[in-house]
């Protein structure tokens, strides 16, 4: 992403592909990588593509056919916008886990949610076809990755709401890429909007989507630092005494609402 | 055009909770309910079980009786014997917090993980309550158990931070060793 921004200073190219390094480095190190495989992937898709990138700098830009690089860049910017639901799901599954009991009731709440906005991104995208300026493929990332992002960051944001007032530990790994690409996505939709919106401020707008991306790297890389996931719920044990607690004040107010019943 | 400009909204009003969100910072982890309870059963602590002990420190029923120019003695008296036990209070919450550090100490010493800048957050954090609590002291010695009623009713939330601090330590701990802890923490303490 930074390579095509000729603008951008090489101490940020350099900056973020060092920190992109580290974070897998730390991936790999820590075991993450197996806690969080969509994560992992999406990170590893980001890197290869960099590293294609920095490869294309390096042999000569010049040398490759401009519509050849372009269409490269933007497919695999497109392809980004799609993987980027694995950070999505990721993040539920972890939130929510399967065999919790929030799962059940989270999961038909956020299917509802999550089509939601997939037909509401389907259908940005689709209104903004017709409009002026999505004559060229070029012009259609921007809303591509606006909408998707904006839903997708919604998307996130009711996990992180639900998982707050259900009192769910995220743990620092989670929580750092959920904050961080939340972050990240909402700055994404706000700039695609305003570069389509007008092009005053092109200029200085060009340059914040990939400081952003460095910002998230240095989020994700301070997040996964160090193992931290969040304790599943599934595992959490009940204490016998409890449960048997609970249960004998359940039959006790059963036989209650028996007897008051008319 | 509205359409762009709703993005636009929407992407600074997700970028705001976001940031809001960011600047929380992460959930604390809370210590398990059962090692806050074991650490309650081992370490006993007497000025946070004492119930109320905030409600010393009220001063509703001294301006009730200063309000009659008849029991103006019977104020003056009921303050002393106030401040008496405020500052009774005061000291044993000192010592609580005393023996949850001893017994966090204890604990880390018997193998519990801990890294370097917890170890100084803690220190610093019990530093602070103590010259929070030594000031406390001081105010309900010179000036009566009154003067910063509201500010005295956290006196117990020192020691409440010290015990889960205590709690995320010994939870760290399988809790089929905890009997063997709680023997050899009596007699050390003993």
């Amino acid at each position: 992403m930074p390579a095509v921004v000729p603008a951008v200073p090489q101490a940020i190219v350099l900056f973020g592909t060092v920190l992109e390094v580290c974070l897998v480095w730390r991936l790999l190190r820590t075991g993450l990588v197996l806690t969080y495989p969509y994560f992992s992937f999406y990170l590893f898709c980001v890197v290869l593509r960099t590293a294609a990138l920095h490869a294309v700098q390096w042999y000569g830009i010049d040398k490759i056919p401009p519509d050849v690089y372009a269409s490269y860049y933007w497919n695999t910017e497109t392809i980004g916008v799609a993987l980027r639901c694995l950070i999505v799901w990721e993040l539920f599954r972890h939130a929510f886990p399967s065999g919790s009991p929030l799962n059940k009731i989270a999961s038909k709440g956020f299917g509802v949610i999550a089509f939601g906005l997939f037909i509401f991104a389907v259908g940005a995208v689709g209104t903004l076809w017709g409009y002026h300026s999505y004559a060229s493929f070029r012009s259609v990332h921007p809303a591509l990755d606006r909408s998707f992002g904006l839903a997708q960051s919604v998307f996130i944001l009711s996990i992180l709401l639900t998982a707050r007032s259900y009192g769910i530990q995220l743990g620092r790994n989670l929580w750092g890429i959920a904050v961080g690409f939340g972050a990240w996505i909402s700055l994404s939709t706000l700039n695609n909007a305003i570069i389509d919106l007008t092009h005053s401020f092109y200029p200085y707008l060009q340059f914040l989507r990939p400081l952003s991306f460095v910002g998230l790297l240095a989020v994700w890389t301070w997040a996964l630092w160090q193992a931290s996931p969040s304790p599943y719920l599934s595992e959490r044990p009940i204490p016998v005494a409890d449960l048997h607690t609970w249960t004998e004040n359940w039959n006790r107010t059963q036989s209650s609402l028996r007897r008051v019943k008319p | 055009m509205i359409d762009l400009l709703l993005f636009i909204l929407a992407g600074v009003v997700l970028l705001i909770a976001f940031l809001l969100l960011g600047l929380q910072g992460p959930p604390r982890t809370d210590a398990d309910a059962s090692a806050l309870a074991a650490v309650g059963q081992m370490v006993s602590l007497e000025g946070t079980s004492f119930v109320q002990g905030d409600r010393l420190l009220d001063d509703a029923e001294y301006r009730m009786l200063r309000s009659n120019p008849d029991l103006h003695l019977v104020a003056a008296r009921f303050r002393k014997d106030r401040r008496e036990l405020a500052l009774l209070w005061i000291s044993v919450l000192l010592s609580d917090l005393k023996a949850l550090w001893r017994f966090r100490r204890f604990l880390i010493q018997r193998g519990a993980p801990t890294r370097l800048g917890e170890e100084w957050a803690i220190l610093r954090s019990l530093i602070g309550a103590v010259i929070f609590l030594n000031l406390l002291r001081f105010s309900v010695l010179t000036l009566g158990p009154f003067a910063f009623s509201r500010m005295a009713r956290r006196a117990c939330h020192p020691v409440d931070a010290m015990s889960r601090a205590a709690a995320n330590v010994l939870g760290r701990i399988p809790s089929a060793g905890w009997p063997d802890l709680e023997r050899a923490w009596t007699s050390t303490a003993g």
